[in-house]
């Protein structure tokens, strides 16, 4: 028989030595196929297969600071006056939380008048992010809200009002208790199974939000505080939780039905608050939200 | 063989001696890995996964469309509701020559001469306001943010039986499908026994019947009513009519005849007879108006202009572990719809109004049982559309028939919005076909308290009877079965084969001939079913089901109209007239004066003309407004014809005030509103 013969010094050999014995094997080792067909493959077939996501929206419908679903609520933007722009001075038009006017945004009466493509197409655009921090955020969703020509732009005859007179709001309303007002926006649409499976049944997202011009293509951005040192802007006072820029928004399983509401931090709330949800029972008054223009 | 290593002595050379205690360790290594037969290569195929998980999914949303049909003829009183100038909530009769029709509803257009004595901030001139019940409380979007009515998913979970003719023999809807009336049919110069059914047979030509407690007229009781299965020979009367309450025999009519109310017929298939009885529904939706989101849908208004609602259900409904009533997997679901009684504003002026209306009635009337708040509906009564009979029992369009209540006719009663579980619709089960067929939809009733009982409230006034039905249950069909019979699988033969006796052995062995717990026993271990086809699969003859599958969840858009319908509409017109003398002579208590400017607000005035036109010429010659007929006191008779319309439909429910459109209107008169506004 065929042995490999080796010669080993007997002085070479110290403790720990080893021998190499090779033992050859000319066969291939059948083993476990079944196992890897019935387990194996099944297994990985399995993990290879994404988990079942819920894509299921539903409507959510805003609520005031109790939780109260409100029928309506106004928007209102004001923007730098041209004048105090020019000056090198920019400021927003009045001090309180009301809209500036078309004339800041430089329209003129016959695109109000006529509807003309750069006043139609300009539009408010509301931005959702996970997060309020920019640079590290993923945007979630968006909706569009177009410029109205609605009963706070008409005078008390049904026509247009001047663009020295004529606000920049915007109206939305419930699609059923309020059939005359503009819908789109006023209901939020979002995963209901990120809300039922939150804590709490709470889901938080950070809005910005952003005029679009279709005069001349400019992005204004816009936040929901004028507590702002317009020549001194610093990224510590937009971003994050305590900055004016990203709005908070809550969504909400509340009693059974969805609902969500604007969340305002201590900037966004101090006078003239950003938002109001809850304003005084006076005459007129609906749940406003106020943004002003942050970069001239 | 192993390996030999020679191994020298450390000292000396010399082949005896040794070394001691030297120790040499010997590593066994193997480089050789253990390979598989051969690759394994799998594929995994998105499609058969979808199917698998589509097959294994049994979570249903549901979402879509309800185009209804809805309008207010059946309004209380043609009044205009306002606050005065005291702030009290009065009302004012709106003249017949003020009422309008528009798309389907009765009202009134705001005008000068109405806005003048009242004002109601709500309405503007020339707008058109409908009475009540107007669209807050019968259109199923409604923007004062109160829902008028109540969606839910429901599913058959179990049977009963009900007595659909009175008799005193206990003959209920088990017994079979009842006869009310033997008819004669003439046929080629033959003449053959039809019969009419208080319910729709669901019978077909060729189809065989039982015929239950007949009476056979022969002498020697050759028709052999007990034992003899007879085929039917022709559907509908002399007149090819009425085909699903009528059917034909061959037997002559002077064989046979019944008796009203214990006869009965029963549908029979291969020696098996269909059994008769009332599916009841259960509710899988619990939460009510927060189960779904109702909202107007796009460009959605019907044909007559009705807006179309849009609803989404958020409940996902899991019919896992779910059998109807005959054991067997869910296979079908009901989209059901029920009037609620709160939808209105309890502040609205209107609302007040009717209260103070029935203020005087019982308050087990007024009132919601349990609670203080006021009824404007009457509670929920359902039966179905049966024949025009007084021995029969739950005729939904008799409800409220003074003949039919002293008969003590039955109904379904205080039906409400929140309950679990409804009565539903008739149907026939056949053993042999094991289908379930669907003979009569049931149908709600509602009415409104003023309505109902509005002569408790004013004894002048006769009650209105007449209520609003509609079929509150609409089929989703999620699965269907297969429309050919499985093979019959006699376990009872491989049983006694091998001496099977433990019942587990016998139960496994059923699993492994796949026969699936809803399968029939027609003897002993012995099964027949049909399959319940899976999503996506049709049959031969095309039946099956094919929904979206998205996020784990079946996905039904349902696209469902609701008619709101009167309960027996009237489509016989006749013309009242009556004559009245005016005057401080002949009328000088001011009866027949009170008595005509009622006749002038009715609805269904008219005209008026004078009897003596040359005497009026004389006396009054500018007469020619109502008006001034109100102010007339002379000493000279004025006769005059009113005429009014009455309007009959087939049962006595009081007073109608709006006619049905079956009704010939040439001979009434009509007024384009452009007259107006």
């Amino acid at each position: 028989m065929f042995v490999d013969r080796r010669k080993i010094l007997i002085g070479n050999i110290g403790s720990g030595t080893t021998i190499d014995i090779p033992l050859k094997t000319n066969f291939f080792p059948v083993d476990n196929a079944e196992l890897i067909q019935d387990k194996f493959v099944n297994d990985e077939v399995e993990k290879s297969i994404n988990p079942i996501v819920d894509y299921k929206k539903i409507i959510f419908k805003p609520a005031d600071n109790n939780w109260e679903i409100i029928d309506k609520f106004k928007i209102n933007l004001n923007f730098y006056t041209p004048n105090s722009i020019e000056a090198g001075a920019p400021s927003h038009r009045g001090t309180g939380a009301e809209p500036g006017v078309y004339k800041d945004l430089t329209f003129v009466f016959d695109d109000i008048f006529c509807r003309t493509n750069r006043f139609i197409n300009s539009f408010i655009r509301f931005s959702f992010y996970d997060i309020p921090n920019s640079g590290e955020n993923q945007l979630l969703s968006f909706f569009d809200i177009f410029t109205q020509v609605g009963v706070e732009q008409r005078t008390e005859f049904g026509f247009p009002e001047g663009v020295e007179t004529s606000p920049i709001s915007f109206i939305l309303g419930d699609p059923i208790k309020q059939p005359e007002e503009v819908h789109e926006g006023y209901q939020f649409y979002w995963f209901k199974d990120l809300v039922d499976n939150a804590p709490n049944q709470e889901y938080a997202l950070y809005t910005l939000v952003q005029f679009n011009s279709a005069i001349n293509g400019k992005v204004y951005q816009l936040g929901a505080s004028k507590q702002f040192d317009v020549n001194n802007i610093q990224l510590s006072e937009l971003d994050g939780e305590e900055g004016i820029l990203y709005l908070k928004m809550v969504l909400k399983k509340h009693n059974g039905v969805y609902k969500y509401r604007f969340e305002p931090n201590a900037k966004q709330s101090v006078f003239p608050a950003g938002v109001n949800l809850n304003p005084s029972t006076t005459s007129g008054s609906m749940p406003t939200l106020t943004f002003w223009q942050i970069t001239p | 063989m192993d390996k030999t290593n020679k191994i020298l002595l450390n000292s000396v050379k010399l082949p005896n001696n040794v070394n001691v205690d030297t120790q040499i360790q010997v590593g066994l290594n193997n480089k050789n890995k253990p390979v598989p037969l051969n690759d394994v290569d799998t594929i995994v195929s998105q499609y058969e996964q979808f199917v698998k998980e589509r097959k294994d999914s049994t979570i249903y949303r549901f979402y879509g469309v309800v185009k209804p049909v809805v309008n207010n003829t059946l309004f209380n009183e043609n009044v205009k509701i306002f606050l005065d100038e005291n702030q009290t909530v009065t009302a004012t009769t709106i003249a017949s020559s003020e009422l309008f029709e528009k798309e389907g509803w009765i009202g009134y257009y705001e005008s000068n001469a109405l806005t003048k004595e009242s004002n109601t901030n709500n309405s503007s001139l020339c707008e058109f306001v409908p009475f009540d019940p107007g669209y807050d409380k019968l259109r199923v979007l409604d923007n004062d943010g109160v829902q008028n009515y109540l969606l839910k998913i429901t599913y058959p979970f179990e049977t009963r039986d009900i007595q659909i003719m009175k008799n005193n023999s206990g003959t209920t809807l088990s017994d079979g499908i009842p006869i009310i009336e033997k008819i004669e049919i003439e046929l080629n110069d033959r003449l053959y026994v039809g019969f009419r059914t208080a319910m729709n047979h669901g019978l077909s030509v060729g189809d065989k019947v039982n015929l239950h407690n007949f009476i056979d007229l022969t002498v020697n009781n050759s028709l052999k009513l007990n034992k003899k299965t007879y085929k039917v020979f022709k559907l509908g009367n002399q007149f090819n009519d009425q085909k699903l309450r009528t059917f034909v025999l061959d037997i002559e009519p002077d064989q046979i005849d019944l008796n009203v109310g214990v006869s009965t017929i029963k549908r029979v298939v291969k020696g098996k007879e269909s059994n008769y009885y009332v599916r009841r529904f259960k509710s899988l939706t619990v939460s009510g108006y927060t189960d779904y989101d109702l909202y107007p849908a796009a460009y959605g208004t019907t044909y007559y202009y009705d807006n179309v609602a849009a609803f989404n259900f958020k409940t996902d409904i899991d019919v896992k572990d779910l059998t109807d009533n005959l054991g067997r997997p869910i296979s079908e679901l009901y989209l059901t719809i029920v009037k609620n009684d709160n939808d209105s504003d309890p502040n609205s002026i209107n609302t007040q109004y009717w209260n103070s209306t029935i203020s005087n009635l019982s308050s087990s009337i007024t009132t919601i049982s349990g609670t203080n708040i006021t009824r404007f509906w009457t509670p929920i009564s359902a039966g179905y559309d049966l024949e025009n009979d007084i021995n029969i029992n739950y005729n939904i369009r008799s409800y409220g028939d003074p003949n039919y209540v002293s008969e003590g006719s039955l109904y379904y009663e205080n039906i409400d919005e929140s309950n679990e579980v409804f009565d539903g619709d008739i149907v026939e089960y056949n053993e042999s076909d094991l289908l379930e067929r669907r003979l009569e939809e049931v149908y709600h009733r509602i009415n409104t308290i003023y309505r109902e009982y509005l002569n408790d409230i004013d004894s002048s006034k006769e009650d209105k009877r007449e209520g609003y039905i509609y079929r509150p249950f609409n089929l989703i069909q999620i699965r269907e079965f297969n429309n050919v019979i499985n093979p019959t699988i006699d376990l009872q033969d491989v049983i006694d084969k091998y001496n099977i006796t433990n019942p587990i052995d016998i139960e496994n062995l059923k699993k492994s001939f796949q026969i699936p717990d809803y399968a029939t026993q027609v003897s002993p271990n012995v099964y027949r079913w049909r399959t319940l086809l899976e999503i996506g699969i049709t049959d031969s003859s095309g039946r099956g089901v094919n929904y979206p599958f998205e996020s784990g969840a079946h996905y039904m858009y349902l696209d469902k109209t609701f008619y709101l319908e009167r309960q027996d509409t009237p489509c016989e017109v006749s013309l009242i007239s009556e004559e009245l003398c005016l005057g401080s002579v002949c009328d000088p208590n001011e009866n027949n004066k009170e008595k005509l400017i009622t006749f002038f607000k009715d609805p269904t005035y008219l005209d008026y003309a004078f009897l003596n036109e040359n005497e009026i010429l004389q006396i009054i010659p500018d007469i020619n407004d109502s008006n001034d007929l109100f102010s007339y006191n002379g000493t000279v008779e004025l006769n005059i014809e009113v005429v009014l319309a009455d309007y009959d439909g087939e049962y006595d429910l009081g007073k109608r005030d709006v006619a049905g459109t079956c009704v010939d209107f040439s001979v009434l008169k009509q007024r384009e509103i452009d007259d107006v506004c």
